[in-house]
């Protein structure tokens, strides 16, 4: 009798150890023919862009602190810095004070992937920083001067299409490499939204209209985004075209304060090789 | 990120180990009725760059790893633990993401006639390792150890039944509140000659085994790739669901090994489900492994062959990982000739486990003493031929027409069926001779081919012939000459190289040696480099000090098919190891 139990729980253990996956095992998500004409690059024009991932929580009581920080340095970068800000961790949790959700599985996933430590802190090209991934308020200048803008491995054009009968958003893009890249790489297309009105706490204090600015709200194509190729290695001189739809319907993202941003990384290093951005409606 | 060890733990651990060297005076020092021992090492090293054979500057130019193992046993009790201190390790270290320091091993153990269970961190394998192996290995930044728990029962003599449940090491990344992974398997081995009374006296070995073991990851994000991706102005993307990612991967393995008098069989297969993961491009086919050694032995001969299949198996913790062996929770062995020929060391085949088939043969014969080709002592012959061949497989339909496998089974493969990619040959013969108490020869020709673009992504087929010769001259009973020299022929890759090495030994405390690896067949005149090295080291009971210094080629390093890339280096190492 003893031995059967044990058999069961055993089997039992087995069982519910192994998931076995049916077919079909992929849904497509529909071809997107990128039926519009990107320019002709101008390889002359084209810069390093620097990505800053701002990590913080509208109940983190220093995080406007860092939104302040943040806004001096687009003043100071202009276009040359790509902003995005991440709400993730304990401080982004929501409570009757502060109900509205701007949590994302993709900015939950950056977070816990980088590991990083109480908001506010940023990650700057994904890149270590005195090694760490995470680089606190006054390093942040520091980070971002540390990165070699001579690098210029890619170019990447942006084309957006907002379809009103669909309440879709098409967001294209083209990367074009100018360099030489061993490793694989691949795109993700970020959706983030400006001007959004609700509660952040401030020090001690609780400003209720509070304006959130390049809020992460979708990772179009995943967290880490999509390959261009199968192996993910991409040839110098060649272009690479994406397009990914967006789905507005029963969203309450602005169309009018969305912008797109393209993140061209290495996986394998998790280093940010390009970065673009470009408003979803211009 | 948050530090995962405070001040006052290693504050701790430090106090604890400056203890026991206070105390090293003594072989081993005792608490109570227990024993502490342990080992220490510090291998550092002084970096000058070197343009040209690419040894770049190193931030901080002095670089070392350092560790510290305490071990305490008292009757069936052990608990042990390990510092390591990689916080500015060798360069080598740190391109492979091995940096970091912390307490990275902690264990207690217990154990009787019937039961052992250890908590904290352990090592462990299952039969060959096709299904489970936890284990590490210094040299390579290797370490898959497993913290959780593991229980050891051996209900009757010759019957053993292990269970693990645990999360696996990555690096030095300690946040396990962050891990959404961990690992849980169950082995259980009957041995028949312990069982049966008498079989053991017969000369008879025979064991069964088999293991399960499923690894959980979470899955909660869509995979998304890209479908017909050679088609230029078409973008059409496909999702895996998070749903439809596996959170629980399974593997199972059966063995059987025999043995009677000199001849000894042993085999293993090993079958994998579903395990979409980033290292077989999000396929959802499933793995297998087979693994077969058959050996004779008898006074003066050793005939062994040996065969491999693996066709998916690269199974790890995390999906997303592809380095290395970094988080992974098997193993499928290298069975081909393992040499320490320097020049063949950048050649070394890596095991590949998503898709090999190979088998290696061996011969082991010695011409009898005092023959007329024997010699007083006898000569030693071997010889061996491995060859190994990427797998025989059509991709499927589907991926076919998607332009790319993810998301479907991938392909199909005839299980004994060979690829027309060649990996791995070699075709080797060694002859050792002593001819007197002074004087050991050996002699040492292989050729190998070596498909680098698999093995190592770049370049196209390697073939070289390595001819090794390596006397010994015995001075006197403490003084001892060894020359080694290797010439390595080729027209690829780098074409050929030449080696030689002196080294003078004073028995037992002191060794000298002065070598170089001359890269005189370069195409390119200005790439003929000369790697020289220059050592000493001091031994002491335990206790070794080594200094040299050299460059480093730009390389990999393997062991047991296991590699890791080698940066190319110039400067001055210290190592200093100590067992207590």
């Amino acid at each position: 009798m003893k031995k059967s139990i044990l058999l069961i729980v055993i089997s039992a253990i087995i069982y519910s150890s192994c998931d076995i996956i049916e077919t079909p095992y992929i849904s497509p998500n529909g071809d997107v023919e990128v039926d519009v004409e990107f320019p002709e690059l101008n390889r002359d024009s084209v810069i390093r862009k620097v990505l800053m991932e701002e990590f913080t929580g509208h109940r983190c009581p220093n995080c406007p602190e860092g939104h302040e920080r943040l806004a001096q340095l687009l003043t100071t970068y202009g276009d040359s810095l790509v902003a995005v800000c991440i709400h993730a961790g304990a401080l982004a949790n929501t409570n009757i004070d502060f109900p509205y959700d701007f949590r994302t599985e993709a900015g939950t996933q950056l977070y816990n992937d980088f590991g990083l430590d109480p908001v506010p802190i940023a990650i700057i090209n994904r890149k270590q920083y005195n090694n760490q991934w995470g680089v606190e308020l006054n390093s942040w200048q520091n980070a971002i001067e540390a990165v070699d803008r001579s690098e210029i491995y890619a170019g990447i054009q942006l084309i957006n299409v907002f379809k009103s009968n669909e309440n879709r958003l098409y967001a294209y893009s083209k990367t074009t490499m100018l360099k030489e890249y061993a490793n694989p790489v691949q795109l993700s297309l970020f959706l983030i939204e400006d001007g959004i009105v609700s509660p952040q706490k401030d020090g001690v204090l609780v400003d209720t209209f509070y304006v959130h600015n390049h809020i992460l709200r979708l990772g179009i194509n995943g967290t880490y985004g999509s390959k261009f190729t199968v192996s993910g290695i991409v040839e110098k001189d060649s272009s690479y075209t994406l397009g990914y739809p967006v789905d507005f319907t029963g969203k309450d993202w602005d169309i009018s304060k969305c912008t797109i941003v393209a993140i061209l990384h290495d996986p394998s290093t998790r280093e940010v090789l390009q970065v673009e951005a470009r408003k979803a409606i211009e | 990120m948050k530090p995962f060890l405070s001040f006052g733990r290693i504050s701790i651990v430090f106090v604890f180990a400056a203890f026991c060297f206070l105390n090293s005076a003594k072989a081993q020092l005792f608490l109570g009725n227990g024993k502490i021992s342990g080992d220490f090492g510090f291998n550092g090293m002084y970096y000058i760059p070197d343009s040209l054979i690419g040894a770049e500057e190193v931030a901080g130019k002095v670089r070392a790893n350092t560790f510290l193992n305490l071990l305490y046993t008292n009757g069936g009790i052990t608990a042990g633990v390990r510092y390591e201190f990689y916080s500015y390790p060798l360069i080598d270290f740190e391109k492979i993401g091995y940096q970091g320091q912390g307490l990275t091993y902690y264990f207690a153990d217990y154990k009787n006639d019937f039961l052992q269970v250890t908590a904290g961190t352990f090592y462990e394998q299952f039969g060959n390792g096709l299904s489970f192996r936890a284990y590490e290995d210094r040299q390579l930044g290797v370490d898959n150890s497993l913290l959780g728990t593991r229980i050891k029962v051996t209900p009757y003599k010759g019957i053993v039944i292990k269970g693990v449940w645990g999360i696996e090491r990555k690096n030095f990344d300690f946040d396990y509140t962050k891990r959404n992974d961990y690992i849980r398997g169950i082995d259980a081995e009957i041995a028949l000659a312990e069982l049966i009374p008498g079989m053991a006296d017969k000369g008879f070995t025979t064991t069964f085994g088999g293991s399960f073991v499923s690894k959980y990851e979470k899955s909660t994000e869509d995979y998304y790739f890209v479908i017909h991706p050679d088609v230029d102005s078409l973008t059409a993307t496909a999702t895996i669901p998070a749903d439809k990612i596996p959170q629980n991967v399974a593997t199972w393995a059966a063995r059987f090994n025999f043995g009677y008098k000199g001849f000894r069989l042993e085999t293993e297969y090993a079958q994998k489900i579903n395990d979409p993961n980033v290292t077989n491009q999000y396929i959802y086919k499933d793995g297998q492994a087979l693994f077969f050694s058959a050996t004779y032995s008898t006074k003066g001969l050793g005939v062994s062959a040996s065969f491999i299949r693996a066709d998916n198996m690269d199974f790890r913790s995390q999906r997303g990982e592809k380095n290395n062996s970094l988080l992974s929770i098997n193993y499928i062995p290298a069975i081909n000739r393992q040499y320490a020929y320097q020049l063949l060391g950048n050649y070394s085949y890596a095991s590949q486990p998503n898709g090999q088939i190979g088998a290696q043969f061996q011969l082991n014969y010695q011409i009898p003493k005092k023959s007329k080709l024997g010699g007083k002592y006898g000569t030693d012959i071997t010889l061996n031929y491995s060859r190994f061949h990427t797998l025989n497989y059509d991709t499927v339909l589907l991926a076919v027409e998607n332009g790319t496998m993810s998301g479907t089974e991938g392909y199909s493969s005839s299980f004994f069926g060979c690829g027309k990619d060649l990996l791995y040959q070699d075709i080797g013969i060694e002859i050792s001779r002593r001819f007197d108490k002074k004087w050991k020869l050996i002699l040492a020709y292989n050729y190998i081919i070596y498909n680098m673009e698999i093995l190592q992504g770049h370049g196209g087929l390697f073939h070289g012939h390595n001819v090794a010769a390596d006397l010994t001259w015995k001075i006197t009973n403490k003084h001892a000459l060894r020359l080694e020299a290797q010439h390595l022929y080729s027209k690829d890759d780098l074409g050929s190289w030449i080696y030689a090495m002196l080294e003078y030994s004073i028995s037992p405390r002191w060794f000298f040696s002065v070598g170089d690896q001359w890269n005189y067949g370069n195409a390119e005149s200005a790439q003929r480099i000369h790697y020289y090295n220059i050592a000493a080291s001091y031994i002491i009971k335990t206790t070794r000090l080594s200094l040299s210094y050299g460059k480093t080629r730009e390389g990999i390093l393997c062991v047991g098919g296991v590699c890791r890339a080698v940066p190319a280096s110039n400067g001055v190492t210290l190592s200093v190891t100590t067992s207590f």
